[in-house]
């Protein structure tokens, strides 16, 4: 089941951006729109109860405080997109479930959603051929021409916000893709683990092991993130020969 | 009768007040008239030192009256009741005393003619009395009017002060409302710039949107707040990383190691984030072999941030010293001995930054 959302914002580029988000994300579809807040009282309070409404909070004829009074039992969850200040919010911050402050990312907005909606993660669409073993990217750094990457290719991939710098053996590579979307490209393959909130790595590239560093085959360094230090040592443990002599 | 019309008018005695030389004048003009009145009423004048005499004497003592036995004689509320009368009845002994003199002065060693006889007769005696207590009338009149107009000049004042303040208020008030409005029209201008620039120009979109993160971030941040919590400081610290990424087309080599629950540390603000921007000023960022690295950590209850970056070939630039001298003053002031900073230059010419802070409080 998709859940069902409004939009509400007398803006109608920001609209038009919330559409966009709507559209990358495969569990959410957006069931109406409106530029008039008095519209959307009068549709909202006599129509059927939605999942989640976003809305403005500073329209005209009627503010948001006073509109999200009205139709909040329509809704399971009031989600304020304003370009308030965050204390000027706080007021009031009561009658939402969440707020968005303007202008804001696409992994923001994905990252409220996941918050709110825990038992049906949107992930982005992300359609790709798994069988194969590459797959294509737009380099950055070459007027965005599309490269190959095999997978047995790449030893890392580090964040660099909405973009990822990815290292394979032979060159790096900058693309428009968030590390959490190349995670799931990788999820499949057990040789790609996470070992920092930046980097994802390739087992067997690693290199060298420095107590918490990670020496991979280019030279790179890669620090173990706390949270990630367990899996990544099972899989050093793993292939760490042992003799039995002592 | 020549009392009451002699009293000079309020308007002549304000400008006496403005301007010392209508002092003299309205002297000047009260003496003819005196004269004159008396003159004409008794039939003769008196000769000019007679005149010039008793005149001075009065004038006299009409400002000691005012200025001295007054202003001392009220000065102290519980002692009016004592000192007034004795200054009083001492400045009339010496009126008294003066006068005789002076009349001794003019019938014995001036030998002018006299009508009346010098002897300590009652006929005397109250002619003078009646003269200083005629113009010790006048100056009690003057120092209440003196008193008067100082007082409301005062008044005047403390009018125009609190004037002044309810302006200076007003136009604080203006700054806050301007810094109220201002924000809301600018992230709203800058979320339509970034949800235009989206399709086409998906860096100037992101470009925007790291801006408009640093920019909401010193427009909400509490800057009297002594500490803030270290994820608002990585979070500037990202998007700074992010902005200098994307302008150089994301080939600078900087990793910034941290793991999340650091983030609720507090710390004073502006340290990191200064050490980072000395990095892009300073570092060579372009090597992918040297990147240059920011590690915060937590060990034995110490929070240490460790900023470590070749130094760019160029010349040192100036306002080096200055941010690096800042941090140390405000870390030495906030923390005392509970913080130490190291920096220094290694032999492969790296520069590298080291910050201990004793964890104090952490937020939930």
């Amino acid at each position: 089941m998709k859940l069902k959302c409004i939009v509400i914002d007398d803006d109608i580029h920001a609209i038009n951006g919330i559409k966009s988000y709507l559209n990358t994300l495969s569990n959410i579809s957006l069931y109406k729109a409106y530029t008039d807040p008095l519209q959307a009282l009068t549709d909202i309070t006599g129509g059927a109860n939605v999942d989640v409404i976003f809305m403005d909070v500073d329209m005209p004829m009627i503010s948001g405080i006073e509109l999200s009074k009205a139709i909040r039992h329509k809704t399971s969850k009031l989600i304020f997109t304003t370009s308030h200040s965050k204390y000027a919010y706080e007021a009031f911050e009561m009658n939402a479930s969440a707020y968005l402050l303007k202008p804001y990312t696409f992994a923001r907005f994905a990252e409220t959603l996941n918050r709110l909606f825990p038992q049906s993660p949107s992930l982005p669409n992300i359609s790709i051929q798994q069988e194969e073993d590459y797959f294509f990217v737009r380099n950055k750094n070459e007027k965005n021409s599309l490269i190959k990457v095999r997978y047995s290719d790449i030893v890392a991939v580090e964040s660099l916000q909405n973009y990822v710098r990815i290292y394979t053996t032979n060159e790096t590579i900058v693309t428009y893709i968030a590390l959490s979307e190349i995670k799931i490209i990788l999820q499949d393959y057990p040789n790609f683990a996470q070992a920092h909130r930046s980097f994802i790595i390739a087992k067997n590239h690693i290199e060298k092991v420095e107590g918490n560093t990670l020496k991979m085959v280019n030279n790179l360094t890669v620090n173990v993130g706390n949270s990630y230090r367990e899996g990544i040592q099972e899989y050093i443990k793993e292939k760490t020969i042992r003799t039995s002599r002592s | 009768m020549i009392n009451i019309k002699k009293s000079p008018p309020f308007i002549r005695i304000q400008n006496w007040l403005a301007y010392k030389k209508f002092h003299i004048i309205i002297w000047l003009v009260f003496m003819l008239y005196e004269s004159v009145i008396v003159g004409l009423f008794s039939g003769q004048f008196g000769n000019l030192i007679n005149y010039i005499l008793f005149y001075s004497l009065n004038i006299s003592m009409f400002y000691v009256h005012t200025h001295i036995i007054l202003e001392s004689g009220l000065k102290r509320k519980n002692q009016i009741w004592w000192k007034l009368p004795v200054l009083l009845s001492l400045e009339l002994l010496v009126y008294l005393m003066i006068y005789i003199g002076f009349d001794y002065l003019i019938t014995d060693i001036l030998k002018y003619f006299r009508p009346r006889k010098i002897g300590m007769t009652m006929q005397y005696i109250l002619g003078p009395v009646y003269r200083a207590i005629y113009f010790m009338f006048f100056s009690t009149g003057y120092y209440f009017l003196l008193k008067f107009l100082s007082e409301r000049k005062k008044t005047e004042e403390l009018e125009h002060q609190r004037l002044n303040n309810m302006i200076q208020i007003a136009r604080s008030e203006n700054a806050f409302l301007k810094a109220q409005i201002q924000p809301h029209l600018l992230f709203n201008t800058l979320d339509f710039i970034y949800q235009n620039a989206r399709d086409h120009s998906p860096i100037a979109a992101e470009t925007i949107l790291s801006l408009s993160e640093m920019m909401r971030y010193s427009v909400d941040s509490n800057k009297d707040k002594d500490f803030i919590s270290l994820g608002e400081e990585i979070n500037q610290v990202e998007n700074l990383v992010n902005l200098h990424q994307l302008r150089k087309h994301h080939q600078l080599q900087i990793r910034f190691w941290y793991d999340d629950d650091i983030k609720k540390v507090e710390i004073i603000p502006l340290i990191l984030i200064t050490l980072v921007e000395n990095i892009f000023k300073h570092g060579n960022l372009l090597s992918q072999s040297h990147p240059a690295e920011i590690k915060l950590y937590l060990q034995n209850n110490d929070l240490i941030i460790e900023t470590s970056n070749q130094i760019a070939k160029v010349k040192e630039k100036p306002g080096f010293n200055s941010g690096i001298k800042n941090i140390t003053k405000r870390l030495a002031y906030a923390y005392g001995d509970q913080s130490t900073f190291e920096s220094g230059t290694t032999e492969d010419n790296y520069y590298k930054v080291r910050v201990t802070i004793k964890v104090k409080h952490t937020i939930d």
